[in-house]
Parts: structure tokens; sequence; C-alpha cells
């Protein structure tokens, strides 16, 4: 790195286990001042360990970890607030039953404590000092009833908000839409401007690149590229991670006329738009209005469980909170849809029918009666795929399929999709990863929402 | 709700709308509106307090025999403040380190307490003789008693407490979720152990008032008053999954209670059918509660 830089922070030597799986493997890092490092690497791979030590939300086995040469230890994330560091997280550690203001009001007392909690004055202090370059959510709403975009907003305006000397953004572009991201490269540009350091955790790598000053690479605990962006390739990012060369496999469509089913969709401002599936077809789903599209697909999926004859999955967006049993073990997440079915009876049926899914899967995991919490992103995401493939349906509605994972896992799932595709599988896909649109869709239809008549 | 109710039995029996009536349910109902105020806070934070009761009975005992020992009430007042408060921290103690259910804790501290009171009862009640207490208790201004003035001070206290201040802010935090509120830096422990406390502090409050206005204290006090308050508190539009819930719906959840059991009393209804109607309408409040959020 430039060392022409002053080092805010650095991580020396610092080691994490759980319980039998290396987290952290001897990392030693630094960040430099008003620079923006990232951290890229699959799920998994340690990224979030590393921030969690610093802000004193985990703690280190080993090693020790200097602010302005000077040693801390942080035993919980408010300290590290107080000593200047504000961290996002990935899941946005908002207080959802909470408002926006709340949420601000809440956060701000960490630094200043108060005890009489103004609304007024609160209302006219964030009015006065929030960002003027992203969107604000609507002060007085309920955070439970934002929208993951807007969620995400406000983690980021509630981060900004504490003015640190060092920011730590996790997964914090997730939810943004293209737009969204313009406008938070924004804010991160203007961080800069007041020589404020900003480490962005990601593993979507042209973001990586658009943003980053510094880019460090990690993979399985280990730091194994650390260099200034403009001396990293792209292209030997990307082969760090693919070791086994996954070729994604853009197979000539399967032509199959014959029609499952026609829907009519009527939300909000589009109204009667009628929707044809054909068998093996990857139809992808979007509107103009990039907060509609998620609900598009609950509502679809709400339609075509009707038809009688199909049988209908969803991969919801939010993994955690709408498709994966957190207190259930990995086998019975797998089978929870099936088990009812006189042909997963058979115990040896079960475990023929979960072994096989692991290996196309690529499934890393100890036992079937392990807990599916102890899974990464990328694998639970594959549990919730391998659950739908085992019910052996005729659509699947996939919303962000591969939001959130890591570059092994979705090219996995790609090449599975494609595969099923082939086969007569239809999906219909929701997705904000133009990539992604590009290398599954067999047919795109965008739904225009009447003109707003005044 | 409760408009409708006071206008419905108004209707059937206009007795029930006399002024001296509306000021006697407040009256009557104020000891238990206290502990539902106590009440609201723990279910707040997702907590449930199910000893409250069998403290009242306890902390009203334990005053009673101090007075008649000769102690001047003003410190036996005190002493039994203590010991609500002592019993608040206890079971939040037990739900903070001991990591029990605060279902199974205060169900625990529920038995405790009221074997408690028996054994320095000896199961008798207790008089506290000619004290000024009694006299206090009854006083009544313009038709407010001395029981309703205290019960309207606390709601006002508490409702200033839960929504003008940064700490009622934690208690709903803390109920939404710990993990959450523990990262913007709340003090979980500490404040969910407020919420107990202040719970055992009501209790405190309401047994003075209760054994001031019987003149004595007895064994059986408070029999029931777990599931008077739970109701109140649920039927005044908290989540009994936490998070939720507010004082002046309390206060009106207590009111609510109240009135029904006063107009069907005047109605001449046995008290068996008010116990179905009661338990009908927490079901109901409840599943109304689920239906729309």
């Amino acid at each position: 790195m430039d060392s022409n830089n002053k080092i805010i922070l650095k991580v020396h030597r610092v080691t994490k286990t759980y319980l039998s799986t290396i987290a952290l493997d001897d990392v030693s890092v630094s960040f430099e001042e008003g620079k923006v490092t990232s951290i890229y690497g699959p799920n998994g791979a340690g990224k979030s360990t590393l921030i969690k030590i610093i802000c004193g939300e985990e703690k280190a086995d080993n090693g020790s970890i200097f602010l302005n040469d000077k040693k801390i230890n942080f035993k919980t994330y408010k300290e590290a607030l107080k000593n200047g560091i504000s961290y996002l997280p990935q899941d946005f550690g908002l207080l959802n039953n909470l408002t926006v203001l709340e949420n601000i009001a809440i956060a701000h007392n960490q630094l200043n404590p108060n005890f009489i909690f103004s609304k007024n004055e609160l209302t006219k202090y964030i009015e006065k000092t929030k960002s003027k370059i992203l969107p604000f959510p609507d002060i007085n709403k309920i955070v439970k009833k934002l929208s993951a975009y807007e969620k995400q907003l406000l983690g980021i305006h509630k981060a900004l908000f504490f003015n640190s000397d060092i920011i730590i953004f996790d997964e914090s572009t997730t939810n943004l839409t293209k737009n969204g991201f313009k406008k938070f490269k924004e804010v991160v540009e203007e961080l800069k401007k007041q020589r404020e350091t900003v480490i962005f955790i990601s593993h979507k790598l042209d973001e990586v690149f658009e943003l980053s000053d510094n880019l460090l690479i990690i993979k399985e605990g280990k730091i194994v590229k650390k260099d200034i962006i403009a001396k990293i390739n792209k292209k030997e990012v990307i082969d760090l991670f693919l070791s086994k060369k996954q070729n994604i496999t853009t197979s000539t469509t399967l032509v199959n006329d014959s029609v499952l089913c026609i829907v009519n969709l009527d939300i909000d401002d589009i109204s009667n738009f009628s929707i044809t599936i054909a068998k093996g077809e990857v139809i992808t789903l979007e509107t103009n209005n990039t907060t509609l599209n998620q609900k598009l697909g609950y509502i679809l999926f709400d339609k075509l469980k009707h038809f009688n004859n199909l049988n209908v999955g969803i991969i919801p967006a939010s993994r955690e909170d709408e498709s994966i049993f957190t207190n259930l073990s990995i086998r019975d997440n797998l089978l929870i849809d099936v088990i009812q079915m006189p042909e997963f009876r058979d115990k040896q049926k079960q475990k023929d029918s979960i072994n096989k899914i692991a290996k196309d899967l690529n499934l890393v995991f100890r036992d079937w009666k392990q807990s599916i919490n102890e899974l990464s992103g990328g694998n639970k995401q594959k549990i919730v795929f391998g659950k739908w493939i085992l019910s052996n349906f005729d659509i699947l509605i996939l919303i962000e399929p591969t939001s959130g994972v890591d570059i092994e896992t979705k090219g996995v799932i790609h090449n599975k999709i494609i595969e099923l595709k082939n086969e007569g599988k239809s999906f219909v896909l929701i997705t904000s990863d133009e990539g992604e649109q590009e290398v599954l869709q067999t047919r795109k239809i965008t739904l225009n929402q009447k003109p707003v008549l005044n | 709700m409760l408009a409708i109710l006071i206008i419905v039995f108004g209707i059937i029996n206009p007795v029930f709308l006399k002024i001296s009536n509306l000021f006697n349910i407040l009256s009557q109902n104020s000891i238990i509106g206290i502990v539902s105020l106590g009440m609201t806070l723990v279910i707040i934070i997702g907590g449930i307090d199910l000893s409250v009761g069998s403290v009242v009975a306890f902390t009203g005992m334990l005053f009673a025999i101090l007075v008649s020992n000769g102690m001047p009430i003003f410190i036996a007042i005190i002493i039994s403040i203590i010991a609500g408060i002592g019993f608040g921290f206890i079971n939040g103690a037990l739900i903070i380190k001991g990591k029990i259910p605060a279902f199974i804790a205060t169900l625990g501290m529920m038995s405790a307490a009221r074997g408690g009171t028996l054994l320095i009862s000896g199961s008798k009640s207790v008089s506290i003789g000619n004290s000024s207490l009694n006299s206090i208790v009854n006083l009544s201004i313009a038709g407010i008693t001395v029981p309703s003035f205290v019960f309207i001070v606390l709601t006002i206290i508490l409702f200033l407490f839960l929504n003008k201040t940064y700490w009622g802010k934690y208690l709903y935090a803390i109920g939404g979720n710990e993990k959450a509120a523990l990262f913007n830096g709340i003090n979980v422990p500490l404040f969910t152990l407020l919420a107990y406390i202040i719970g055992g502090l009501m209790c405190s409050f309401a047994s003075i008032l209760l054994v001031g206005s019987l003149n004595s204290a007895q064994p059986q006090a408070g029999q029931l008053y777990e599931l008077t308050a739970i109701a109140a508190v649920v039927i005044g539009g908290a989540s009994l999954s936490g998070g939720k819930g507010s004082i002046i719906g309390t206060f009106i959840g207590v009111l609510i209670l109240g009135v029904i059991q006063n107009g069907l009393s005047i109605l001449n209804v046995p008290s068996y059918y008010q116990y179905i109607l009661i338990g009908t309408i927490i079901i109901i409040s409840v599943l109304v509660d689920k239906k729309f959020n």
C-alpha cells in the first residue's frame, strides 16, 4: 500500500476460531486514513468476523488491534463508537418496533446521553444534520413497515450521524437499487473529502472496484491479497475464487410451447396484466417501479397457488425470516415440504435424496442433524433451493435468489437452474442483478404502470 | 369500546350512569389498576409477572404486622416499599442472571410469596387497629378517592416515563428485539431489572392502599390479580410478545374491565357470567391484535 498515508487502524496477527472452524487465521492488515478500503471475499470467509472483532462485538483469540498506534481492546460496540468507529452491520441493527426518529435518537443517545426524549427537538436536529444526498425515510414511520431498501437507507444515515473517524459498512449496498448505489457512492466520496476512513465489506466485485482505493481479499480466514485497487485486475480476483472453473452453461433454449398457466395480475397501479408461463422457461419479471418488483413475486405466488394441478415454490428475498427454520436441522429444513408425501416416508429414500441434493449443490456441512444456523449464508441458500428441488416443483418463483451469497454458490445455483429448465421446469425470476438476468432469462416481461392521472 | 360499554349499560340501567357510580368504578378498580401499570412495563419488555397478586398480599401483610406491632406508619410504608422492590429485583435477577423464562421465575415467586404471607401471618388476617391510614385512604374530594387519585398520578408519571424519556424508549426497544437493543448500546439487563422493580414497587403501593381501605391485611389478598392485570394490559393494546403497549391503553383497559363488572352487577348478572365474559374479552382482544398486526 501507499506508504505516504497515515495508518489509522491496524490489525496485528489476529486469530479467531469457533469450535473447530478457523474464522480468521493470523490476519494482519492496516487501514489508511481518509481512504476507502474494501474487504472482498465470499460468505463465510471471515470478513464480518474481522469487523466484529475491531468493533468489540466479538473477542479475538489472539493478536492485537491498534487505533492511531494505540492498542485497543473494546469490550462492546459502544466503546468502539465512543472512540470514533461506527459500524453498520449486515442486518442493519435497527429497532424494528420503534420509529425512524426513535432509532436515530437512541443511537445518538449513546454518544450524548440524555434522559428527556423530546420529539420536536430531535426532529429539528435530524432535519438539520442529516445527509442530503441519500433519500431519508419518513421520520415517523415504524421501522417494521419500511421496505428493505428504506431500512438500508436508514442504516446508512444512522451510521453517518455519529460523525465517526472510521465508518464500516458491512454489505450495505445489497438492498440498494442502481441509482441508490450511485447516491451511496456520492456519500462515500463526501466522507473521503472530510478525511474520514471508510471500510466497505462486500461480495459485489463491481461495486468494490467502483468505490475503493485499497482492496483486501480474504478467503477462508486468510488475507490472500492486499493492494491499491489500480494494481488489481478484476479477472484475477474472480479466478482466485473459481478454482473449480465453473463454466456457466448458456445452452440453447429448449423450445417447449406447452403452456402451464395464464395468470392475471392486479396490483397497485398495474391492473389486469396477464402472464403466460410455459414449460421450460425462465421469465424475468420487472416493473418500472423497483420497490414493487419484490412484491410482485409474492402476489404471483399467491395467485399460482390456486392452480390445483401445479406445484409452485418460492424463494423469498429474505432468507432468514421467510425461508428457513433456524431452529431446525439441515435435514428437517430440506424435507419440511415433502415429508408428508408417501414416497418420502422411507428413511432410506430420505437419505438418498438428501445426499443427492448435497452432491448436486456442493453443500458444505458436518452432519445432517447439524442446526442450519451453523451454516454460512451461501450454504443456507443452497438448502432453500434444494428443498424445492426435492418437492419436484413445476414453477419456482425466485426473488433475488443469489443476493448476499458468494460466487461459488451463485454459480452452483445458476447451473442448476439452467439444468432444471432444460428438463422442463419453469422459473419466474425477479432480480436486480443484471448479470443474472442475462445468464438465465429466456424471456423478459416488463409490466408498466399506468401514468398517474392528476 | 369503553364509551360504547358505558352507553349500553347506561341505556339498560340509568343507575349505572350516575356520576357517583362512575367515580365508584374508578375507585374500586384503582388498586388493581396500579398493579396493571407495573405489569404494562413488564409486558412491554417482553416479560410477564405472575407474582403480582402474592407480592401485594405479602407486602400488605408485612405492612400490617409492622403497624400492629407499633411501628410508625411512615416507616412501615417505606419497609413495605423496599420489600416490593426486593421482589421485583429477585424476579428480574432470576430472569437476567439465571436465564430462567419470566413465566417460570415469576410463577415460582407467586407460590413463594404466597407461602411467605401465610407464614408471617399464621394464615390469619391482621388488623392495623384504629390507624389514621384508614381515614386518609377513605378520604374523598369531589368524588375522587385517595386510591383513584394515586392511580391517576401514577398513570401520568409512568406515561411521561414511557413516552418522554429515553429510558422508556429503551424498554420498548428491548421488547422489540433484545439483540438489536444490545447493539444500539442499551444496557438490556439493567433495564429489564428496572421494569420488574417498577412492577414490584407498584405492588407495594397497591397493597398499602388495600390494607388502608380495609383496615386490615388478608392472607388471601390479591388472588387472581395477575390475571386481571394481564387482561387490562392486553385489552389496552399491548402485545404479549413484547415491544408494544401503552399506559393510557392500560388505564382504559382497567376501566373497561371495571365497567363490565359494575354494569353486570347492577343488572344482577351472576358473577360467573362475568368471568366468562372477561375471559372472552381477553381472547378477542388478542385475536384482534393478531389480525391487525
